[in-house]
């Protein structure tokens, strides 16, 4: 995430800053950095000291629920916070304070959450599970992320009373590596698909060990923090044919202009192809520069309406209707879409193809090559 | 006496020097308006009482590697009880309770054990306190994350604690407000922890911590004693927790971390252990510096010098800072420390 | 109703999580068997040699497994240094100093490792990979195979390096009295050094067959370090053939614990046992009376 924030300020400041009207020039951004460590600790004091020592006009970030429900306390009422990472829905529905600072540009877990639902009853299900209700198989960390979107889950496929049948709910520690007896565990219950929600580190460790060493051979979906360059290196050949629901894939085929230039900058900055978590700060950082702009001042209040007012053309994460637009939650609807992961072999690579939506679709999706139905 | 002789028994003197102290840090929030360094000098009492309590298990010869298993019970036991309308004052003190029925029985298990022993069953208990608070979640909901200051002051108005300990003003900050209490409550648990050190308990202590067998032969009651040990301590651990959680505004399973169990050892260590100063100057001393260093970026080196501070510690100063600080208050007032606690 | 293939399969997943442990432990046994110290950071070490052999199978892209060797040699050597210029300098000054100085050595270690190889995960690639035995029943990836093979084969090693060899047999002497085996001419800091560098060749196996099964970063090593301790506590103290068998154990009673019960108790099943233990047989399975 920070390395997106710096780019992002570099490019702003490259064109010599922010207009303020208030002043009548442009005046470059400044990045202040706070590490959360997520500890709430930590979280609090880094966000008092931008507050109040550093005098920040807005904030943009934060990664962990937790923390990030943490600090916003310090926030509430004074300064705009513009959360770019913690999937939470509590961040901006929270009623027991001032929430008008907040503005989640981000998907929250129920964002996510449908899409993959509704993937398995529309795509899958037809193909494997066409007279019964499909097994599907969860698998999660075991911290407010991880349940936070399998109660989401839970509850969606309830109240929508979808022909979904949950075979097994595995949670295991966050620090866990060994997910074989997990794995062995949720292979008894012949899934038709395992929904994996963890990081990078376990999420690849879920499908590579469920395929070779357990002998899952069942469809697994990953969650969007996993687009990561990380994940498709540690999955290797194992991810072929598997999934990944994700916002923001630089390595599909080019779907949005700025995709381009940013792959190129940020390559050319960082050595390395950008992930996911990093597209939602690039562009809070550029919504928080045009809202400033459009404030015309550095008062907080004034930027903060600002913010809250916008509507602009959508940038790296697409939005339904084409717009940056923030709803009376003040969140977002990004287009999420789920792409399928393939090995190619001459060049050794796992490159990921976008399945659905329609309207972005490259390909359609098809069971992966060893896919056994029940595992 | 000569004048120097004078100055130097009463000026110098330790309690003298506490006075001070206590009169600066009741005047500081007149002076430090800024709420990020109040919120440091806060932390740091914080640590200070944290410390303390995990030193006066240290002193009874019970070093625990688990203490943030009491901080965390603390925390939780007395935010639970407020959210769900008990008065904020009982809260607090019921956190602190349970804490202390939890170390008891910890205690009754650690009895016998020594050392490696004890560090590793106190540590474990930290990992399964860990692990038991979460999965209560599925019982009392929120546990991934209560929104303690809610519990605590109702509408995010830490005035009503304020309040009912009788120190509301509607003149000063409420970030004042919070800055006494946790003063008070540091001040509490040092005076606390000075007057068990030197009871015929404290003597007790550094009897079993000295040769727990030769003190079982004199007559001392060993595991009455290591058990009152724990209990009180664990009091103290669980009292500052309840106070630590509602000050982040949110308190989840995060707080039974191993950093959390390790904070007070390094500080109580660089201090000092088994003095009373020493958990003041040590969580001083190391958390300003890592308050600091955390404001130059460096949150990864800061916990390798943290590391680094120890071991150069036990090598080469395994006694803290305390001794160093004694010799300087001795060469200005002309007097010879006895080596005792302060 | 459990299939027999299922509980197999756990067996089997238990077993070579049990090797990993068996290796720290016969580790830690060793420095303590010694030096009756102890390293809390032995967890630490073993993440060394991970990324040690991580390095050398980055530059060279050999044989992991026969780079582990290697690595064994260079964390061996790292593990004599950090007896000779800290351990050797606490001995004697109380228990608690040992345990504080490895705690300051677990937060200088994990976090030197960030900052040198950063906390990105890293992965070693077996050439075994993708191979599996079709044992009918089930299957069994190559790699665990060696995991438990090789684990096997350094015990045999060291069983006979204790037991036929002179050096060995001064070792043996020095665990078991220190004055007596200097009044026989053994140097005891010799063997201080040769039982640390021991321990932490092992600590550095383990790290790297850890580092092949899954993907892993500097904070691999704590928790496994700590599950070391308690599994040499459980087994006794000093006792190698307790270690082995408390090793194994705790591997395969944590898996049934995760099947049985769930992930969220798998570490804390660990300290319960250990608990129990301590209340009913404090010197352990294999323990003698001190």
């Amino acid at each position: 995430m920070k390395q997106a924030a710096v780019l992002a300020v570099e490019e702003i400041n490259a064109d010599g800053g922010v207009y303020v009207e208030e002043y009548g020039v442009k005046i470059p951004l400044k990045l202040v950095e706070g590490d959360t460590q997520t500890s709430p600790t930590e979280g609090v004091t880094a966000v008092e000291r931008l507050i109040t020592s550093e005098n920040v006009v807005v904030l943009v970030g934060g990664f962990s629920s937790g923390v990030t429900l943490a600090n916003q306390v310090p926030a509430a009422g004074k300064v705009p916070y513009i959360i770019t990472g913690a999937s939470s829905s509590q961040v901006t529905r929270r009623t027991e304070i001032d929430t008008s600072y907040f503005f989640h540009y981000c998907s929250t877990t129920d964002d996510y959450s449908q899409p993959i639902l509704q993937f398995f009853v529309d795509e899958l299900k037809p193909m494997v599970a066409a007279d019964r209700d499909l097994k599907l198989a969860l698998i999660y960390r075991d911290d407010a992320y991880g349940k936070g979107v399998i109660e989401s889950s839970v509850a969606y496929i309830e109240d929508n009373s979808m022909p979904i049948e949950l075979v097994a709910k595995e949670k295991y520690p966050t620090d866990e590596t060994d997910f074989h007896t997990y794995l062995t565990k949720i292979a008894e219950a012949k899934p038709d698909a395992v929904y994996t929600v963890g990081f990078v580190k376990d999420t690849s460790s879920v499908y590579i060990q469920g395929q070779r060493d357990v002998g899952l051979n069942t469809l697994y979906m990953a969650v969007e923090c996993n687009e990561d360059p990380a994940f498709y290196e540690l999955l290797g050949e194992w991810g072929d044919g598997q999934l990944l629901e994700s916002k923001f894939a630089p390595y599909a085929a080019e779907y949005t202009e700025l995709m381009g230039p940013y792959k190129e900058a940020y390559l050319a900055k960082w050595d390395e192809m950008p992930g996911m978590m990093g597209a939602d700060t690039y562009d809070g950082i550029y919504l928080a520069a045009s809202a400033i702009e459009r404030a015309g001042s550095l008062d907080r209040t004034q930027v903060r309406d600002a913010i809250k007012q916008t509507n602009e053309q959508e940038m790296l994460i697409l939005l339904e209707g084409g717009n940056i637009t923030f709803d009376e939650y003040n969140e977002i609807s990004p287009i999420i879409f789920i792409e399928q992961m393939f090995w190619d072999e001459e060049t050794e690579e796992l490159k990921p193809v976008i399945v659905l939506p329609d309207s972005m679709k490259e390909q359609d999706f098809v069971l992966p090559d060893n896919y056994e139905i029940g595992g | 006496m000569t004048v120097r002789e004078l100055f130097g028994k009463y000026a110098v003197s330790s309690y003298s020097a506490y006075l001070l102290l206590v009169m600066i840090g009741l005047a500081l929030p007149l002076v430090i308006t800024d709420d990020f360094y109040n919120r440091i000098i806060i932390l740091t009492f914080f640590y200070i009482m944290f410390s303390t309590s995990w030193n006066l298990l240290a002193y009874s010869g019970q070093a625990s590697l688990g203490h943030a298993a009491f901080l965390g019970i603390g925390g939780f036991a007395s935010t639970i009880l407020i959210i769900n309308g008990v008065t904020p004052v009982l809260g607090v003190f019921s956190g602190a309770l349970a804490a202390s029925l939890v170390g008891l029985f910890l205690g009754i298990i650690c009895v016998r054990l020594k050392e490696w022993f004890l560090g590793l069953v106190t540590f474990g208990f930290a990992i399964i306190m860990a692990a038991v608070v979460n999965e209560l979640s599925v019982f009392i909901e929120a546990i991934n994350g209560i929104l303690s200051a809610v519990g605590l002051s109702g509408n995010m108005d830490p005035h009503m604690l304020g309040g009912s300990l009788g120190i509301y003003s509607p003149d000063i900050v409420s970030r004042a407000q919070y800055y006494y209490l946790f003063f008070f409550a540091m001040v509490g648990t040092i005076l606390a922890s000075h007057l068990v050190i030197r009871s015929k308990i404290g003597f007790a202590f550094a009897a079993i911590r000295e040769n727990q067998a030769e003190a079982g032969m004199m007559g001392v009651d060993i595991t009455r004693y290591k058990l009152i040990a724990f209990m009180i301590s664990t009091f103290m651990a669980g009292f500052a927790g309840a106070l630590f959680a509602p000050y982040n505004y949110f308190i989840n399973p995060e707080i039974f971390s191993i950093h959390n169990s390790f904070m007070p050892i390094i500080m109580t260590i660089s201090g000092g252990i088994g003095t009373i100063g020493g958990p003041i100057i040590g969580a001083l001393v190391i958390n300003i510096l890592w308050e600091q260093m955390g404001l130059w970026g460096m949150s990864i080196d800061r916990l390798l010098i943290l590391g680094v501070i120890l071991v150069l510690e036990i090598l080469f100063l395994p006694k803290g800072l305390m001794p160093l600080i004694k010799k300087i208050t001795d060469k200005v007032a002309g007097t010879t420390s006895r080596d005792m606690p302060l | 109703m459990t299939e027999i293939t299922t509980l197999l399969q756990i067996f089997i997943w238990g077993l070579t999580a049990g090797c990993i442990y068996v290796l720290m432990a016969v580790g830690l046994n060793m420095i303590f068997g010694v030096m009756k110290v102890v390293n809390f950071a032995h967890g630490e070490i073993m993440m060394l040699g991970a990324f040690a052999s991580f390095g050398l199978y980055y530059y060279t892209g050999l044989n992991p497994y026969f780079l582990m060797l290697f690595s064994m040699v260079i964390i061996g050597v790292f593990g004599v240094m950090i007896e000779r210029f800290g351990f050797r300098k606490v001995l004697g000054t109380g228990k608690l100093n040992e345990i504080f100085l490895s705690l300051g050595l677990i937060y200088i270690l994990q976090n030197a490792a960030v900052k040198l190889w950063t906390d990105d995960i890293k992965k070693i690639n077996s050439p075994y990979s993708s191979m599996t035995l079709d044992l009918g029943v089930l299957n069994i990836t190559y790699d665990r195979i060696i995991a438990i093979a090789f684990t096997a084969l350094i015990l045999i090693c060291l069983y006979l390096f204790l037991i036929r060899t002179d050096v060995g047999r001064a070792l043996r002497a020095t665990s078991q009295n220190h004055e007596a085996a200097m009044l026989m001419g053994v140097n005891v800091n010799h063997m201080y050094m040769l039982s640390f560098g021991i321990g932490a060749a092992l600590a550095a196996s383990a790290g790297t067959v850890h580092a092949i099964l899954s993907p892993f970063n500097p904070y691999m090593g704590t928790i496994p370090g700590i599950m070391a301790f308690t599994v040499i506590i459980i087994g006794g103290l000093g006792s190698i053939p307790g270690a082995i068998i408390a090793g194994l154990m705790l591997g395969l009673v944590q898996n049934f614990t995760i099947f049985y019960f769930g992930g969220a108790w798998k570490e804390a099943v660990a300290f319960v046992l250990l608990i129990i233990v301590l209340v009913i047989r404090p010197t352990g399975i294999f323990g003698e009376e001190h």
